[in-house]
């Protein structure tokens, strides 16, 4: 849809400079300005799995590792993982399988009928076991010969087998820098007091700081010479109490594994991709055989908030299955959607006239104010809006886009209507107030204006042009803290804003004109 | 079961480490004893996949794409919220001045992360030894890079990098693959020079990741020695299938001397073997007994099969030749394995650095950034005052 609305070729400037097609851009209705992606500040609002939406708090889900614990992804292709049951009874000394799901390749045993009966006739009492497999891969546990649950949600994570070491060391470390920052707090505190004293006491350098100098030396050698001073200072009062073990040297390097890369055998299908082995961090499995399911991670939900006002721009339902929001506020809710609906066969010399398409897609009827570059300039009112502007066209700009009608261009727009609307009436009223010479067609909430384009040069290779667009837009005020203000009164103004249109090559032909514009 | 230590961590305020390379960038929380996630140093812009360094880029495409990255990294992977939290960015300390600086601003002016840390990865190397004193040698994919590290100080004025790397041997597997593979594309068999075929770098990846393997020393010297009578038992040929219609034929010399660029002496004489000895060289004469014996190496390139026992087997064949004879009296050396996997390695540093309590004094504060925008560097001097 995006080719044939052709949305990458109508941006629309944000406040921080910046051209975005209408429908990436948010609208702060405090401080009434566009935002863009980069001028909001994401927050996580919901942590969820996103195969089975368990939803948990921030603070647990820190503790999960933002891992689900009952969903799996497949190693091999990273597509969920489904359960799948068999009966096993539970005293033959070989498990004979019957599968009661049909259509069940994934286990590598053969599908046999076989009654759960042991050789003296007697029934024995069949247990359901678990067993993960992937209906996109083939992949199951049975092929990493992991046993079958009996009870469903038991699959253990695999341990990281140097966590014991790491814990070790960080506590080692960590009860150095703590001693190290007592002791700077207490350097800091002593210091003041000698500065306080005569000035002729003798302190030893180091601690010593009377006119500044030395600060940066100090802090220099605290930060360069890192936490990793000895531990025999003679003013620690606490000595250390842990005794780390530093690590030992290898003592037999592991020569290459001959039988594996050298054998006529070889296969390099057994061994795994790299992004099969970067999926579990930890482990790191070489050959196939080694893989294991792995624990779903979480996904989230975002809020946007605008960076002026601190106010939600964007705030999804906390529960991860509505895709609703609770506030929405998008650019396109509130300044009407430009499209680009005709242009001809461009010629470089003359002015070539060009239709536009501006759509309301708000519910209230807007009276739209159309500006070329130039007014503007004439205006000199807004000097903001004139850099803006004159920055534009010296850098970007290729030609200049020029309205019909000398002044006061102004369209009022319908609200926005369901498809099957029918009634007309709003429709005429407002035909008959429009000038010919500007708007060409007008339905609903639609209408189509005129613009003519002229080329500032012959060398152009993109034809790029803008013109301005003035507005109503209802803000919400600021939150006043008197009890007697009963009605606030909403803060309404007219806001402007530049629009880039990009109509394309040079070379490309004219648009099919719509029967109803000839 | 979750370590007192990680369930200290898990909190609203840990901070979010990152290790941003240029193949691959290892994100994860201070405190964890592994990364979160290990992913491609890609973003993708209007629908194609891009490598975030590419090279030659102007300074807002790479703000951009640096921007657009670290938002995946705090949204998608590591999912926490940037404000009010600390960032520790583990990096080398050649990395040019501008990502620092564009770092700085994108974390702290548009993020608005509350401090940001820049731990040099060889120190933070060192500190999951719990030595203090170590040669580490990070082996990545753009470069070779080696830093001493004595008594907890990074001795930076002997850093030392070579471009033999993940990069240096796809272009090799490219080149050997010209020369010595063949193809079978629809059926007909040609030489790969004919086929020309482009291998787009997964598939480069692909094929060292699998196939390919470093080769011990022995077999290594005999092949260079190889005359016409002499028999050598090459190793096993592959066949890759590269699309529905084409299978590359990978003899055995391709999957085992592709790794041979790295041990491989250029013409300055310099290989990653000579890397090690130089910086033993060049260290004063009381630390080198120490150096040899606590040598650290770690990178994703490192963790190729066999790399370890060649990179040995070079050190202590190169020792007893002329270069290095008469000024190395040195004939051991040791190596030492930090709980870790090796491409990891240097994020685990950084973890640790970023659950202490003296992070706040390496860092860059935000209202003083916002004040001066002055990034330290250990380069100009200048200081975070």
């Amino acid at each position: 849809m995006t080719t044939l609305l052709n949305l990458h070729r109508v941006k629309y400037q944000c406040s921080c400079g910046s051209f975005k097609s209408l429908c990436y851009l948010y609208f702060c209705r405090h401080c009434l300005k566009i935002k863009c992606k980069d001028c909001v500040i994401l927050e996580v609002d919901c942590r969820f799995c996103p195969s089975c939406y368990e939803h948990l708090q921030s603070h647990e889900a820190i503790t999960r590792k933002n891992r689900c614990q009952s969903c799996f992804s497949c190693p091999c292709c990273n597509h969920t993982l489904v359960t799948r049951a068999t009966n096993t009874s539970a005293a033959m000394p070989v498990s004979l399988n019957t599968t009661p799901d049909s259509g069940n390749t994934g286990g590598g045993d053969a599908d046999e009928s076989i009654s759960s009966t042991n050789v003296s006739g007697l029934q024995t009492p069949s247990k359901k076991v678990y067993y993960l497999a992937c209906s996109v891969c083939r992949w199951s546990t049975r092929d990493i010969r992991l046993a079958d649950q009996p009870t469903l949600n038991s699959w253990k994570a695999q341990d990281n087998i140097h966590e014991g070491r790491f814990n070790e060391l960080l506590q080692h470390y960590k009860q150095i820098a703590t001693r190290e920052k007592q002791e700077r707090d207490r350097k800091r505190y002593s210091t003041v007091k000698l500065r306080s004293a005569l000035p002729t006491a003798t302190t030893s350098r180091s601690s010593s700081d009377k006119y500044g100098l030395l600060a940066p030396v100090t802090r220099r050698g605290i930060r360069t010479s890192g936490i990793l001073k000895s531990p025999s200072l003679a003013e620690s009062p606490n000595p250390t109490n842990s005794t780390l073990k530093p690590s030992d040297p290898i003592t037999e390097i592991e020569p290459l594994d001959e039988n594996l890369f050298l054998s006529n055998t070889f296969d390099f299908n057994k061994l795994t991709t790299i992004t099969q082995r970067l999926n579990s961090v930890e482990i790191q499995p070489l050959i196939v055989d080694r893989l294991y399911p792995l624990a779903k991670h979480f996904t989230s939900k975002q809020s946007k908030r605008c960076k002026e006002c601190d106010h939600n721009v964007l705030k999804p339902e906390p529960s991860p299955k509505l895709i609703k929001f609770k506030l929405h506020q998008m650019a396109l809710f509130f300044i009407p959607e430009i499209r680009i609906w005709h242009h001809p066969a461009w010629s470089t010399t003359e002015s070539n006239p060009c239709v536009l398409s501006i759509v309301n897609q708000l519910d209230e009827q807007t009276t739209l104010k159309l500006y070329t570059l130039d007014e503007i300039r004439e205006e000199n009112t807004d000097k903001d809006l004139i850099d803006r502007i004159n920055q534009l066209d010296e850098y970007i700009l290729t030609s200049q886009l020029t309205l019909p009608m000398t002044k006061d261009r102004s369209v009022k727009l319908h609200p926005h209507v369901e498809p099957n609307e029918t009634d007309t009436k709003l429709d005429d009223e407002f035909r008959q107030n429009d000038s010919r010479e500007l708007v060409l067609y007008r339905k609903f909430a639609k209408i189509a204006i005129r613009c003519y384009i002229k080329l500032k040069s012959s060398s152009v290779k993109t034809i790029l042009g803008a013109f301005i667009i003035e507005h109503r837009v209802v803000g919400i005020s600021p939150i006043v803290s008197t009890p007697t203000a009963i009605s606030s009164n909403p803060v309404t103004r007219n806001v402007r804003h530049i629009i880039l249109i990009d109509f394309g090559p040079t070379d490309k032909p004219a648009l099919t004109l719509h029967s109803s514009l000839a | 079961m979750t370590s007192f230590i990680d369930s200290l961590a898990a909190s609203e305020k840990t901070a979010v480490v990152i290790d941003i390379g240029h193949a691959y960038t290892k994100c994860g929380f201070a405190g964890n004893s592994s990364p979160r996630h290990i992913v491609p140093t890609t973003v993708s812009i209007r629908g194609e996949t891009k490598r975030v360094f590419e090279d030659n880029l102007d300074l807002a495409s790479l703000r951009e794409r640096l921007t657009e990255f670290i938002r995946l990294v705090y949204y998608k992977y590591n999912i926490a919220n940037c404000r009010e939290r600390r960032v520790v960015i583990v990096e080398s300390v050649i990395t040019p001045t501008r990502i620092r600086h564009l770092l700085a601003d994108i974390l702290l002016k548009q993020f608005e992360a509350s401090s940001l840390a820049f731990v040099s990865l060889h120190l933070g190397a060192t500190y999951t030894l719990g030595r203090s004193t170590a040669l580490v040698l990070d082996v990545g994919y753009i470069e070779a890079q080696i830093m001493p590290v004595a008594e907890g100080v990074p001795l930076a004025v002997q850093f030392d990098s070579l471009s033999c790397a993940g990069q240096a041997i796809h272009k090799q597997i490219e080149s050997l693959l010209t020369q010595h593979a063949s193809v079978t594309h629809q059926g007909r068999k040609k030489s790969f020079a004919e086929a020309n075929i482009q291998l787009s770098e997964d598939t480069l990846e692909d094929i060292k990741v699998r196939c390919c393997f470093v080769s011990p020393f022995t077999r290594a010297q005999s092949y260079s020695k190889l005359s016409s009578d002499t028999t050598f038992k090459e190793a096993a040929s592959t066949e890759y299938t590269l699309g529905p219609e084409t299978i590359i034929h990978i003899p055995g010399v391709v999957r085992e001397f592709a790794c041979e660029v790295l041990f491989e002496q250029d013409i300055d004489g310099k290989s990653v073997a000579t890397l090690i000895l130089d910086a033993l060289i060049q260290a004063s004469l009381d630390l080198r007994r120490q150096f040899a014996d606590n040598i650290l190496v770690i990178g994703g390139t490192a963790m190729l099969p066999g790399f370890l026992h060649r990179l040995n087997a070079e050190l202590k064949h190169l020792v007893n030749i002329s270069t290095y004879v008469n000024k190395l009296a040195i004939r051991e050396f040791h190596f030492h394995s930090p709980p870790a996997q090796l491409n990891y390695a240097a994020w685990l540093g950084g973890s640790m650095i970023g659950a202490l309590d003296t992070l706040e004094s390496q860092s860059i504060l935000r209202e003083k950034y916002l004040e001066n925008g002055i990034v330290p560097d250990w380069f100009t001097g200048e200081q975070a005052a």
